[in-house]
């Protein structure tokens, strides 16, 4: 508790609120993502003290993943890819000048998602610690693998293409110095990439540049903003949904903790749940239902006390931003796993108190900050774009201090873009981008201790965590390959 | 009305993945059999390999899926290629002008900020006038002043507030 209260310092505070400030900004202008913003972060806050930075990225974190609710109500985009379903029911509220209610709905169940999450994280990461202490090489190969196996399967229609592009970033992880031997791979005599692919680079541009050709390639530059009413809400009439909110607040803590699933797949998944429970609405679904805002906003929120769970426990990352969040950890010399909260317990204080602050904050920027903002989040792309290219060049050059990471940031943004246009999902790639080093060791030192074990078989699959995990992996993959699809659905 | 037919995208996809599938399975065999460990267990050319022939079977697949569909689909409705073309050029234009264009340092302190004026900051305002003319921009007061102040801005807030290094 004394550790606790010894954060609450005017300057984490102040940190918090302005990563919470420009997570708002972020978050909520389309174009900009809070991907894009955190591995920017991750170069920005190299030289800061550790809990300065956690401040800054999870104030970013909490109030971007909300405020993209702010331009999928007003303008029919949503800022963040979690806020795709608040679209459905958001916008058509704000054509009935309803916006405001729209938005207030949005910041109470965000809110309440959020301290769902995090109290979640706070309650769960021991026992879970605890499990993953036993993990073996093995376990730590096959969790990895799980992960991509099931983000390839919730990021795509085709599974195969999910499956590609983790393979592409299992690829991209190999190049520089093999981590156990030390030799270098895929290096092809350029001295830079010896130290491998700086993961900021990759990110930036394969989430930031990378949506600048797309949005130039598809020639959408124009936006209108809904007018911001002043309807009178009540907060009694608001909070009269808090069963169905938290109901879709445990469904968006459970997603966000699996390996690879986000905010996209919770909020969905708690729609659906929504459409089932609420059997006769005020307004249908997709017209204007308010339970459709409340499902949607308290799931993607509750994601990331969940997202954060893999992250810390197991240095599985539940979702894109952990993704890059866990490059932090790194840079600063933490080691997410098992013995991160005995080991890093300050770190891991500083994320719980950071991430409450920054739901505090978004209570505050999404009731009086955000109807204020419905000008700026139309910024003609026409501007916008050049100024996020600017952005991307400096984030991906601050890393290293070197203009080749520059150069690899436009690659990436140029990879980016190509599987946008033939349909591959990003996600699978930064997940393997991340893991890969790690799968790659593990499954290597299995392979050793297996070779020398009197029973090889026995010694990588014969333990329970291990059989588990196995179980798991196989029946995601075949769950998605369309023969045992077609046999479930003639028995069902 | 005939369907013009395409090399169908996935086809391409596929036969581009057994291609990449195939270079690094060469690649990461050749690599083993220069290299002194010779115990698969603890290769570094283990895992290349595994993932080349995962690599190789998805591309089979993609392939395939591509063979099974009869005619592709035209681009989208309102497509610009040749402007994401431009914009890649010009992005990377950016990128060489940073790398070759050496400018003396000169910084001037006004109301306790220091302002810097250095190779990106003259780069970055070229570049975002032309990016921004391109893209359509014609009022002449944004033309003049987003350049300016964004680069500056920038500039005051990486390199002096956040002591961040620039290109």
């Amino acid at each position: 508790m004394a550790e606790i209260i010894s954060l609450l310092t005017p300057r984490f505070i102040f940190l918090v609120f302005l990563g919470s400030v420009a997570g708002l900004f972020v978050g909520a202008i389309p174009g900009l993502s809070v991907s894009m913003a955190t591995a920017l972060l991750v170069s920005i806050t190299y030289t800061w003290e550790t809990t300065d930075a956690l401040a800054t990225i999870m104030g970013v974190y909490v109030v971007g993943v909300f405020s993209g609710a702010v331009s999928a109500i007003l303008i029919n985009i949503p800022g963040a890819p979690s806020s795709v379903v608040t679209t459905l029911d958001g916008y058509p509220m704000a054509k009935r000048g309803e916006s405001y209610k729209a938005l207030y709905y949005a910041t109470i169940y965000s809110f309440i998602g959020s301290v769902f999450g995090l109290v979640a994280l706070a309650v769960l990461t021991g026992p879970i610690a605890s499990i993953a202490i036993k993990f073996r090489p093995m376990d730590y190969f096959l969790l990895a693998l799980f992960g991509l196996a099931t983000v390839g399967s919730v990021t795509s229609k085709n599974y195969t293409k999910g499956l590609v592009a983790a393979a592409l970033g299992l690829i991209i992880s190999m190049i520089g110095l093999d981590p156990l031997a030390g030799t270098p791979r895929l290096v092809f005599g350029v001295k830079e990439l010896r130290a491998g692919v700086n993961t900021v680079p990759a990110l930036v541009g394969l989430f930031g540049f990378a949506e600048v050709l797309s949005v130039v390639y598809s020639g959408h530059m124009a936006q209108t903003v809904e007018h911001m009413d002043k309807t009178r809400v009540s907060l009694k009439a608001v909070l009269s949904h808090w069963k169905l909110s938290l109901y879709t607040s445990t469904i968006g803590m459970l997603v966000g903790a699996l390996p690879g699933a986000g905010g996209p797949v919770a909020a969905f998944i708690s729609y659906n749940e929504a459409k089932r429970l609420v059997k006769n609405p005020d307004t249908p679904f997709g017209e204007g239902a308010v339970e459709g805002i409340v499902a949607s906003e308290s799931a993607n929120n509750a994601c990331i006390g969940g997202a954060l769970i893999p992250m810390l426990t197991l240095a599985v990352p539940g979702d894109a931003v952990t993704a890059i969040i866990l490059s932090v950890f790194y840079v600063h010399g933490l080691k997410p796993g098992p013995m991160f909260i005995r080991e890093s317990a300050a770190s891991f204080h500083a994320i719980l108190v950071a991430g409450f602050l920054a739901c505090f904050a978004l209570l505050i920027l999404g009731l009086w900050v955000a109807p204020k903002i419905c000008k700026i989040i139309a910024v003609p792309k026409n501007i916008l774009l050049p100024v996020v290219t600017v952005l991307c060049v400096v984030g991906s050059f601050a890393c290293n201090n070197r203009l080749f990471d520059v150069g690899l940031m436009f690659g990436f943004g140029l990879l980016g873009f190509l599987m946008r246009l033939r349909g591959y999902p990003q996600a699978p790639l930064v997940l393997a981008l991340v893991l890969g080093k790690t799968m790659d060791s593990n499954f290597r030192r299995a392979m050793s201790l297996a070779a020398v074990a009197d029973n090889p078989m026995a010694n990588l699959f014969g333990h329970p965590i291990t059989m588990i995990l196995t179980i798991c992996t196989l029946f995601v993959v075949l769950g998605n390959i369309p023969l045992f699809k077609r046999l479930g659905k003639k028995k069902a | 009305m005939k369907q013009k037919r395409y090399l169908i995208p996935a086809v391409q996809e596929g036969l581009l993945l057994i291609l990449l599938s195939g270079w690094l399975l060469w690649y990461s065999l050749d690599a083993y059999n220069h290299s002194y460990i010779k115990d698969w267990a603890q290769s570094p050319s283990l895992f290349p390999v595994l993932v080349a022939c995962l690599l190789a079977l998805f591309g089979v697949i993609i392939l395939r899926q591509g063979l099974a569909v009869e005619y592709a689909a035209s681009a989208g409705h309102g497509a610009q290629p040749l402007q994401a073309l431009i914009l890649l050029g010009m992005a990377l234009a950016y990128y060489l002008a940073l790398s070759v264009v050496k400018m003396p340092y000169l910084a001037a302190t006004l109301f306790g900020l220091t302002f810097s004026v250095s190779t990106f900051e003259v780069v970055t305002v070229v570049y975002l006038l032309v990016m921004m003319f391109y893209l359509g921009v014609r009022n002449k007061a944004v033309l003049a002043l987003v350049p300016v102040s964004a680069s500056l801005v920038l500039s005051v807030i990486f390199r002096t507030m956040l002591r961040v290094l620039l290109p």
